[in-house]
């Protein structure tokens, strides 16, 4: 199966160094979008069908967390599994934004494998 | 079975089944398996340090020795072999603090550090590893079946079952 | 908050970021380094209790190195716009690092770093906390103001 995810961060560096796990964890890409900011991914998000998103929590304008929400409250969207990752790792804030409907949450700073396996955890394990 | 020794700064690549490929004594040192489960190809590189550039005579002597120098070259012997890098499936045992348990000359540690550094570049994550703490071990890599052993503390495991699988088995990190 | 406990965090949180994303390992606290040497400078301000600011101090050949290492690439292949933004989340995540580490019951909010024309003056010890470090290709040098000197859960972490 091909995946079609999408990555919000508004740092591009994240937003390579998160691509590059993707694509090394076996799950075949068929397209992976990227956003800068929460609005260009609901932006994107009315176009392009995606199966996970990956979103970052501190973006300008419209954050992560508010990202959530507004995809908790669409009906379409609301199915879409979201991983945050984020520099948090207070229990507060994993505990609130969990609660939002995030499926996963992945601490700054993070191994590739540990994100990999929030992925497969998240999507199911990559068919070869 | 064939059992085939890989010593320390040594690599050895298996394409028959019935090939054990093994290597011993890992302390500081870091046993790298990769195994490709579609050509049934297999290699174990054991290297002692993590950059060449330290002493660059001796890499070009024996590249094995080196993380830096040593990995590509297992690479490239498993992939001329008929391995493809993407299918390949990587484990990492050693790194540990054998003879330093204070940890100041930690060589264990770069070593594993240079290790995910260069297979990070390389295209390939770990799909698991047993590394840290202060025991040495041992690994062992059957070339027909992909099952990799692993003996640490007078005890041995089997790390990965047979192939075919799906994902990947995560090994219990050493502390 | 107490001295030694912001220090110990920023120590910590260098450490841990240094080798979980760029695989590079903290060599040791050493001297900063002397005013002429290049070095590229990020600063970036939080909100939380207390707000503050935080500035990475990086020796230019350390920087490129370590953008390489983290985007995967051989670092003769990098343009300068990404070894800046790899060093600008460099500073976004030792600085998130540190804070979730001085965990208090506020949730402490990072600003967009940025970058600085030159590294800030030092300021008194009773102002800011510093720490370098060694990387192998340069030093890194963090400092870390809190706007409001309270005493928070430090127990917590020091414990």
């Amino acid at each position: 199966m091909a995946y079609r995810v999408l990555i919000a961060d508004d740092s591009p560096a994240m937003r390579s160094f998160v691509r590059r796990t993707i694509e090394l964890s076996g799950f075949e890409l068929s397209a992976c979008f990227e956003a800068g900011d929460g609005a260009q991914a609901l932006a994107l998000l009315r176009s392009e069908w995606v199966d996970a998103i990956l979103t970052d929590i501190n973006m300008p304008g419209v954050d992560g967390e508010e990202l959530l929400r507004r995809l908790a409250a669409d009906d379409l969207l609301r199915n879409i599994p979201a991983i945050v990752i984020s520099t948090d790792a207070t229990e507060n804030r994993i505990a609130r934004l969990l609660a939002l409907g995030a499926r996963g949450y992945v601490t700054k700073p993070f191994r590739p494998e540990t994100l990999r396996a929030e992925l497969e955890r998240t999507l199911g394990v990559p068919c070869d | 079975m064939e059992q085939i020794t890989v010593g320390m700064a040594d690599c050895r690549v298996g394409n028959v089944a019935g090939q054990v490929l093994a290597t011993y004594a890992l302390g500081s040192c870091i046993g790298l398996s990769v195994y490709d489960p579609t050509a049934v190809v297999g290699g174990l590189l054991h290297f002692m340090l993590p950059d060449s550039g330290i002493d660059p005579a001796r890499s070009r002597d024996n590249p094995f020795m080196f993380a830096d120098t040593g990995i590509p070259k297992l690479l490239e012997q498993v992939c001329g072999q008929g391995a493809s890098r993407r299918r390949l499936v990587a484990h990492a045992a050693g790194g540990a603090s054998i003879m330093d348990p204070k940890a100041v000359f930690d060589i264990g540690k770069r070593n594993y550090l240079a290790l995910r550094k260069i297979l990070w570049k390389a295209g390939i994550l770990l799909a698991g590893e047993a590394v840290g703490g202060a025991s040495p071990r041992t690994v062992r890599l059957e070339i027909g079946t992909g099952r990799l052993w692993l003996q640490e503390g007078g005890g041995q495991k089997e790390l990965v079952p047979s192939f075919p699988q799906k994902g990947g088995v995560t090994w219990p990190t050493g502390s | 908050m107490t001295e030694p406990t912001i220090r110990e965090a920023l120590a910590s949180a260098v450490a841990d970021v240094l080798e979980s994303m760029f695989f590079l390992e903290a060599l040791g606290e050493t001297a900063e380094p002397p005013p002429e040497t290049t070095t590229v400078t990020a600063r970036l301000s939080f909100d939380g209790d207390p707000p503050g600011c935080f500035h990475m101090r990086i020796a230019s050949p350390a920087a490129n190195t370590i953008a390489a290492d983290f985007l995967g690439e051989d670092a003769g292949s990098l343009t300068p716009q990404q070894t800046t933004d790899v060093t600008l989340e460099l500073a976004n995540m030792i600085c998130g690092a540190v804070l979730s580490r001085l965990e208090s019951s506020a949730t402490f909010r990072l600003g967009a770093p940025h970058i600085v024309e030159a590294p800030p003056a030092q300021l008194p010890p009773e102002e800011e906390t510093r720490y370098t470090v060694e990387t192998g290709n340069g030093t890194l040098t963090v400092s870390i103001q809190m706007e409001t000197r309270t005493c928070l859960a430090t127990e917590k972490f020091a414990s």
